[in-house]
């Protein structure tokens, strides 16, 4: 045989190795864009549910005889919607059930505790089994027994409330305010790890309670998705838990390859609101500027020619321009 | 017999391994890299226009040039969700009487809804007039489909290649969600 009749026999054996690699990589290639369909969808109503949330539903509701709805609501209904839209399955009860069942629990993060809004498995009004998404009740932060003595109910905030054992007191106030009993709550650094860690231990394990018992209900049921805690990054945690906001878990989405689709998407609902801008008259020239400005208060405060009555304050740029003030040259708020 | 087995079995193999194999990996990179464009496209438009609140002939047409700039033809689908607040009344003995209710209602506007606001008939007015502006209020939602029409260059030599047609689109993104501002 020749050199070419090598080469042909050579192609022939190895087509079949290459045909079939290509095919596995072509089929993860798909399938990571299907996982980052899913992922950008999940993220995107996340986001909204969080929008919302920050705004209480302002703009989204109507008020006036109407009792005020809570936003949670609002914000669980804006997700959800976001989600079937996404998918096109609005108004198709099929796909929004399989929808439903991929994504089983959201948690919501408030100041006093957190609440999640799960599937389960209910009668309705005529005496039929219906599952879904259903409000459990607040859950609180509590945290580890401190000295033996104090349970520690944590916020998201500064505010903690002490129940002591021995004297069978319930106190409520800053964590500087026990810092004279408690000796963890002396430093800021330590008060807030404990802080964190009790959050983050009441969400988790409330999250893997109903998990389990999600697991147990659709245990013969059609529902194929078997739930599993996602492992969350440290920072991941950190920042979902010093916000108010939304925490969103999906999983069981169908996938080509690879292991089964688990995502969990973060939505912070806090409003960081930012410092007034300050409008003052010097020397006959309106300004604005920020609130610590170095020029404002070394300068302008200090020169005996300067009218402290003529300060107000504006919540944003265009308000105080809208009055004829110009930006401070010094701080260019 | 046996020479001109081999030299057309040879002229077989070098026509696939010179020819078509390249092609179809410069035409499979081609698609993955129009896919990307128009993901970032669609992610781009469609923020824009949740951000702001409103589509402008400007935007729409700033957004068709650039998928158009893949190579292939596409067929978008714009969808904006109208969110509307109706108070809900219990009719008893015909009257009607307010349950202090409300409930949401979403109306969907499909891109021709969408284009004739965009693209009226008398089209004398410049692409800036307001009139030409699609305003969304805030938590409606939108949502934009893209797909590709007919089969893009790989899907064609592949299906000639394995006999079969394929049906389904090559490039799909569809990216959207809530309207966040009302900017106008």
């Amino acid at each position: 045989m020749k050199l070419t009749s090598f080469a042909v026999i050579f192609v022939i054996i190895i087509s079949p190795f290459i045909f079939t690699s290509a095919q596995e990589a072509e089929a993860a290639i798909q399938d990571q864009k299907l996982r980052y369909y899913y992922d950008n969808i999940i993220d995107n109503a996340a986001v909204d549910a969080a929008f919302i949330l920050s705004n209480e539903g302002s703009g989204l509701t109507y008020t006036g005889n109407v009792k005020i709805t809570d936003a949670r609501q609002l914000a669980a209904q804006a997700f959800f919607d976001s989600v079937y839209y996404s998918f096109n399955a609005k108004g198709n009860p099929s796909l929004t059930a399989r929808v439903d069942a991929c994504i089983p629990v959201l948690v919501f993060l408030e100041s006093e505790g957190f609440t999640l809004y799960a599937l389960d498995e209910y009668k309705n009004i005529n005496g039929q089994n219906e599952i879904k998404h259903i409000w459990f009740p607040m859950q609180h932060y509590i945290g580890e027994v401190l000295s033996d003595r104090f349970i520690i109910r944590y916020t998201l905030e500064d505010k903690v409330y002490v129940f002591d054992i021995s004297e069978h007191t319930l106190r409520e106030g800053d964590y500087s305010e026990f810092k004279e009993e408690i000796p963890y709550f002396k430093d800021k650094q330590t008060f807030e790890n404990l802080r964190l860690a009790a959050v983050k231990n009441s969400v988790e394990e409330k999250i893997m309670a109903y998990m389990d018992y999600y697991n147990q209900w659709t245990l013969g049921r059609s529902l194929s998705v078997k739930l599993e805690f996602p492992s969350i990054d440290d920072a991941d945690w950190k920042r979902a838990l010093t916000d108010e906001g939304i925490i969103v878990f999906a999983q069981g989405f169908p996938v080509l390859s690879g292991k089964s689709y688990k995502h969990y998407a973060l939505g912070g609902a806090r409003i960081i609101r930012k410092a007034p801008l300050t409008g003052y008259t010097y020397q006959g020239v309106l300004y604005y500027c920020k609130t610590d400005c170095e020029f404002l208060q070394n300068t302008v405060a200090s020169d005996p020619g300067f009218n402290q009555d003529s300060m107000i304050y504006f919540s944003n740029a265009y308000e105080a321009a809208a009055e004829g003030y110009f930006p401070c040259p010094h701080c260019r708020p | 017999m046996d020479k001109a087995f081999w030299n057309v079995l040879a002229f077989l193999l070098c026509a696939v391994l010179m020819f078509l194999f390249p092609l179809m990996t410069i035409l499979d990179r081609q698609d993955d890299i129009a896919y990307n464009i128009v993901l970032a496209e669609c992610n781009r438009f469609v923020d824009a226009c949740r951000d702001t609140g409103y589509i402008t002939p400007d935007m729409y047409l700033e957004f068709t040039n650039r998928i158009s700039s893949t190579g292939n033809t596409y067929m978008i689908r714009l969808s904006h969700i109208k969110r509307s607040v109706t108070p809900v009344y219990k009719q008893i003995d015909g009257n009607l009487s307010f349950t202090g209710e409300y409930e949401i209602t979403h109306v969907k506007y499909g891109e021709h809804d969408i284009l004739d606001v965009l693209y009226p008939d008398n089209s004398a007015l410049p692409a800036h007039d307001k009139s030409r502006r699609y305003d969304m209020s805030m938590g409606d939602l939108f949502f934009v489909e893209v797909q590709n029409k007919g089969k893009t260059m790989a899907t064609a030599i592949k299906d000639m290649i394995l006999f079969r047609d394929t049906d389904y689109p090559a490039i799909f993104v569809r990216t959207g969600g809530m309207v966040r501002n009302e900017a106008y």
